[in-house]
């Protein structure tokens, strides 16, 4: 268990993924499906081969008409008019079918990758662009939709299209199916592999090209007040401009390796006129009818633009398969997440209890360790300031110390459980940790509060309000608990923010509550009798506070002062 | 179908016109050969086959080859000039996006943060495809024309059974875009609603944790997720009633045809090949229109995306250039004239080279003083006056450069350090960028790292503390020269012996250098080291007064 979580917390997601295996490893998620898939794939089946038997019956038509038979005549033409009802009814039923089937095996996916990032470790996310993680999660999943909705009814119809079709010659001539094979199969196949060796790197090159491309404006969206009060528009400006000028190689790249699939055509019109040559030939010595050659240059020419559409659809397929690919190695990258839903077991720890670190060590890159051999106690109740100077580790102790990061070495326990013993949710019911930066979402206060576990009422909310003696606060805002924060809570001032984070906070009951910095942003009159209401909210619960502002620290029964990553003293307060 | 979505994707075109016709005239050499091809395999036919002549088999054999070869020379041509100009017109799209947001102010947090992504990825992906399918668009409606004419000349009655199908293709082609473009929008919309949720999750993320709220947010995405699960059906059987249909027209025609066609052949005014070769045209009148509609799809799609990416460009900011900048003055003090905050109205002056701090309790509106101060939002009622002369009258690039601020919670752009410090001013010397950093007390921790100022912040300065980017930002401050300096509240994050050395450079680089310095805290250090302090009263009861907003009113 150790083992693997130290590599999950160094894992990196790779740029262009290997695509190798790809559908062994898709199976798994497909499975859960497999029944809605087999009747798509009968239905399309079923529609090409309407499809596949209507040049026959147009050789019909010809042989009656060349035979002077009338009635003949009226009965094909109705068998063609036939074949084409139930290939349009066939149609819409397998492209509506393949979509059940697909954008539910894509919803699937796109849960469980929301699932598993909720889930990873904190520092996997940090190490990873949010632009990069979140275009694998959105347009690149969307992408896939998109495929599943528009490219694979047609890839199936065509694959399909060619069996049917390649049985129907062959009961019409073997010698001439047989010569059409050898003119155009190992040419095709010999093109269409070199294409597929060259289009994976080639397309992963285009997806990567374009996830920095994509990365890079919203980079420069988000930090647009920076750029503007900087007046540095030009330096995020240039990079995405430089983005555009790889991205344009990139795709022109792609496109070299997918013209190999239009060599595709060439071939084709050999085996057009070696077919004219041979078939005429073999009708005019009268081996065989004018009606077959007829089924022949029909079939072929609906061959050849099937050769060609599947040739364009494995193109589209190869970009698919990309984002298949990456989505499937951030699954494969996450997969130590537990699924949801397996977690409602009894409790491991009791409701309060002792937080210690032992011989703690932490560092983000190799080469500079944060934290050396830290040990540091919290029993049941304890009030405890920790202070320091800026850099000296204190927040990397508090992220820590509420399971956020996990040790390089050394323990954390809670009631002497080692916090990755401890299931996620009920870590999270015991150690709670507010953080200078706020989050908001765009909505309501309410909407905000709630975010919190537990689903919490309105008279939860005001009780909340309440305990922090906030009541003014609230009031004097537009519409109360109902007043619109804005995009992203962009109508409160950082300290205002930083009270809805403590309201937040003061919904749950952890037994081991940690502010870092959270009342940093609040003025010091309202600081001071917020943080003297949570010091009373629960009087046994652990209270571990981290700050500069020495009002604060003076309140806490403890200081444990850090520096360099080490604990220097701790005292009295 | 709005003009200006119109104009927008026709600029698009415009700006790569020759490249767009090197494309459609490309196309039109692989229609016209794949057209004709059909006829020269009836003559094949007709004169080989049915007439039994050995040797004019082999010649139109031939002759189908060197056919086949200039159509797929035309695919070429059309497909390499395609991808050529649509990436590079998405490209300039994207970068025109991004310069049009950097002219907006707070205008811009109408649309989520994830939302404004998927407009600058999906949404100009959309209007790419687009452009990339422009020649096989015109090209395909070209030989679309060329198959019913080429019908035509073989057997008029043909001709109205092929042009029969014609109006109901088109009734088709009419109907369905309007149809698909409604669910698509309402498909878009959910895609967008879903990413919000995604973001939500992936940027407060330690905040999120912190509180466990993940599996609060999970859920939403899972709501989210099911809605655009809802509105993929809804497009598909749109979508699959027209592909259902499309196809059948011709192939109903032809059929028809057959019943027709049938009868001349027997009575010799059609010959087999010609019959072959009407099959043919019908068969690929067919795949032309399956094309064509994908294409249409495409128009559609890109004409959704045009205006969604159209709401971002047309957002006018209220905080802009006055359509006659005039210069600032020179040297002025900095004024507030009958200003609206929280806690009233208010007026103040700041003289040049002065130190004030400004505190006051929650609320009471000291950051958005300090964004009046720097014009990154305007006020209500009132005006800010440099030197007598009203923000608003001045190019806002002036202000920005005259007056510079840092906010209390600094964003950096991914690079080095050495980079964000010099942002906006290339051609910092390594000297310059040290001094400032040992101005804002943060070079000794630079210098510390293994790659000193060369040092990756990451993503929004993701590797610093909240401390080292407040000290890094103000560092910037220093270095922009500037006349003034705004800050809000940059030491809130910074230990006590730090702020004071931070506060002693300060004042003592204010002095050197005569730069007027504002400073929102509460931190009682910078209380006690500014000129003056001024305190802005509590916030009144907004009950009282409920026109005011909490921020932009």
């Amino acid at each position: 268990m150790a083992d693997q979580a130290t590599t999950v917390d160094e894992s990196v997601l790779e740029e262009a993924p290997s695509q190798r295996n790809l559908r062994a490893r898709a199976w798994p998620h497909l499975r859960p499906h497999r029944r809605l898939i087999v009747i798509a794939v009968v239905v399309t089946a079923l529609s090409t081969l309407a499809l596949a038997l209507i040049p026959p019956a147009i050789g019909w038509v010809t042989d009656v008409v060349l035979a002077g038979d009338r009635t003949g005549m009226l009965v094909a033409a109705l068998a063609v008019l036939g074949l084409a009802v139930a290939r349009m009814v066939l149609l819409r039923a397998s492209e509506v079918l393949l979509v059940r089937a697909g954008e539910r095996v894509v919803r699937q996916l796109r849960d469980l990758v929301v699932e598993r990032l909720a889930g990873t470790a904190l520092r996997f996310l940090e190490r990873h662009r949010t632009g990069d993680l979140l275009r694998r999660v959105t347009s690149e999943v969307s992408d896939l939709a998109g495929f599943v909705r528009s490219d694979l009814p047609d890839l199936l119809a065509v694959v399909g299209y060619l069996t049917f079709s390649t049985i129907v010659l062959l009961l019409y001539s073997v010698p001439l199916t047989l010569l059409l094979a050898l003119v155009f199969l190992p040419a095709t196949v010999w093109l269409l592999r070199s294409f597929k060796r060259a289009a994976a790197p080639a397309f992963s090159a285009q997806a990567a090209r374009q996830a920095e491309a994509a990365a890079t404006y919203r980079e420069g969206t988000e930090a647009r007040e920076l750029l503007q009060t900087t007046g540095a528009h030009d330096v995020i400006r240039d990079r995405l401009v430089e983005d555009h000028r790889r991205l344009v190689t990139a795709a022109r790249h792609a496109q070299r390796v997918a013209f190999r699939s239009s060599a595709v055509t060439v071939v084709q019109g050999v085996a057009d006129a070696v077919m004219l040559v041979a078939a005429g030939l073999l009708a005019v010595y009268g081996v065989i009818s004018v009606g077959t050659v007829v089924v022949f240059v029909l079939a072929m020419r609906q061959l050849f633009s099937s050769v060609t559409q599947l040739t364009q659809l494995l193109t589209q397929m190869q970009t698919s398969r990309t984002a298949f690919a990456r989505l499937l190695n951030l699954l494969a990258v996450t997969s130590d997440v537990p699924a949801p839903g397996a977690e409602p077991h009894a409790p491991v720890t009791p409701r309060r209890g002792e937080l210690s670190a032992d011989s703690v060590c932490f560092s983000y890159t190799e080469d500079a360790q944060v934290l050396h051999d830290v040990v540091v106690h919290f029993p049941s109740g304890d009030r405890v300031a920790l202070a320091g100077p800026t850099g000296s580790g204190k927040t990397t102790l508090s992220k820590l110390l509420s399971g956020l990061y996990r040790p390089a070495t050394g323990r954390i326990r809670y009631a002497g459980t080692d916090l990755r013993e401890i299931p996620p949710a009920e870590l999270r019911a015991r150690i709670v940790l507010v953080p200078q930066q706020v989050h908001l979402i765009t909505g309501t206060l309410a909407d905000n509060l709630a975010l919190v576990p537990g689903n919490p009422d309105r008279d939860e909310l005001a009780g909340a309000v309440g305990a922090l003696e906030l009541q003014d606060w609230v009031a004097g805002l537009d519409n109360g608990l109902d007043t619109d924060l804005g995009a992203r809570g962009a109508r409160l001032s950082a300290g205002e923010q930083q009270l809805v984070a403590l309201l937040r906070a003061a919904l749950l009951d952890p037994a081991v509550l940690i502010l870092d910095e959270a009342t940093a942003d609040i003025d010091p009159a309202t600081a001071a009798r917020i943080e003297t209401a949570i010091d009373r909210l629960r009087g046994d619960r652990t209270l571990i506070v981290i700050a500069h502002r020495p009002a604060t620290i003076e309140r806490m029964r403890t200081v444990i002062s850090l520096r360099g990553g080490r604990i220097e003293e701790r005292s009295a307060g | 179908m709005n003009r200006a979505d119109v104009r927008l994707l026709w600029s698009c075109v415009r700006e790569y016109r020759g490249q767009v016709l090197v494309s459609i005239l490309a196309g039109l050499v692989f229609q016209g050969a794949s057209i004709v091809l059909p006829d020269l395999l009836k003559q094949g036919l007709d004169q080989g086959v049915v007439g039994g002549d050995r040797g004019s088999l082999v010649i139109w054999a031939v002759i189908v080859l060197v056919a086949t070869l200039v159509s797929v020379g035309g695919l070429l041509g059309m497909l390499w000039s395609a991808v050529t100009y649509s990436t590079a017109a998405a490209g300039g799209l994207r970068e025109r996006l991004l310069d049009h947001v950097l002219t907006l102010d707070r205008t811009a947090d109408r649309f989520g943060a994830g939302d404004l992504a998927i407009r600058g990825t999906r949404d100009v992906d959309a209007v790419r495809a687009w452009l990339a399918g422009i020649a096989s668009l015109v090209s395909g409606a070209c030989g679309f024309v060329a198959i019913v004419v080429a019908i035509a000349l073989l057997d008029p009655l043909l001709a109205v059974v092929g042009l029969a199908v014609v109006p109901l293709i088109a009734l088709a082609s009419i109907f369905y875009p309007k149809r698909l473009a409604s669910v698509n929008a309402d498909l878009s919309a959910a895609h967008g609603r879903r990413a919000d949720a995604v973001e939500n999750l992936l940027t407060g993320a330690e905040s999120v944790r912190g509180l466990g709220a993940e599996r609060v947010l999970v859920d939403v995405h899972h709501r989210d997720s099911a809605e655009v699960t809802t509105h993929t059906f809804r497009v598909a059987r749109v979508a699959a009633d027209w592909t259902a249909l499309a196809p059948f027209i011709p192939a109903a025609g032809t059929a028809i045809g057959l019943a027709v066609g049938g009868p001349a052949v027997a009575s010799g005014a059609l010959s087999i090949g010609g019959l072959v070769a009407f099959t043919t045209w019908m068969t690929m009148l067919s795949g032309w229109i399956g094309m064509l509609t994908t294409r249409f799809t495409q128009v559609v799609q890109a004409m959704t995306a045009a205006r969604r990416i159209n709401e971002v460009l047309q957002a006018q900011p209220t905080v802009r250039d006055p359509a006659q900048p005039m210069p600032l003055p020179s040297r002025g003090a900095l004024e507030l004239r009958a200003v609206d905050l929280p806690g009233g109205t208010l007026s103040e002056r700041v003289e040049a080279g002065e130190f004030v701090a400004v505190t006051g309790p929650l609320g009471s509106g000291k950051t958005r003083l300090t964004r009046l101060l720097c014009r990154l939002d305007d006020p209500a009622h009132g005006d800010v006056r440099y030197g007598e002369a009203d923000l608003r009258t001045a190019e806002l690039r002036e202000v920005r450069q005259r007056i510079t601020y840092v906010p209390q919670r600094p964003t950096m752009v991914s690079g080095t350090i050495a980079e964000n410090l010099a942002l906006g001013q290339p051609g910092r010397t390594l000297a310059e960028l040290r001094e400032a950093c040992r101005g804002a007390a943060i070079d000794a921790e630079i210098e510390s790292l293994p790659d000193g100022y060369e040092t990756p912040v990451g993503e929004r300065g993701s590797t610093l503390s909240g401390g080292q980017r407040q000290r890094l930002a103000l560092a910037r401050g220093m270095l922009a020269g500037a006349e003034v300096l705004v800050l809000d509240d940059v030491t809130s994050a910074v230990d006590i012996a730090t702020e004071r050395t931070m506060l002693a450079n300060l004042r003592a680089w204010a002095t050197k250098t005569a730069t007027t310095v504002v400073f929102a805290t509460h931190r009682s250090a910078v209380l006690e080291e500014a000129d003056r302090v001024l305190r802005l009263p509590s916030p009144v009861r907004r009950d009282l007064v409920p026109t005011a907003g909490a921020v932009d009113g």
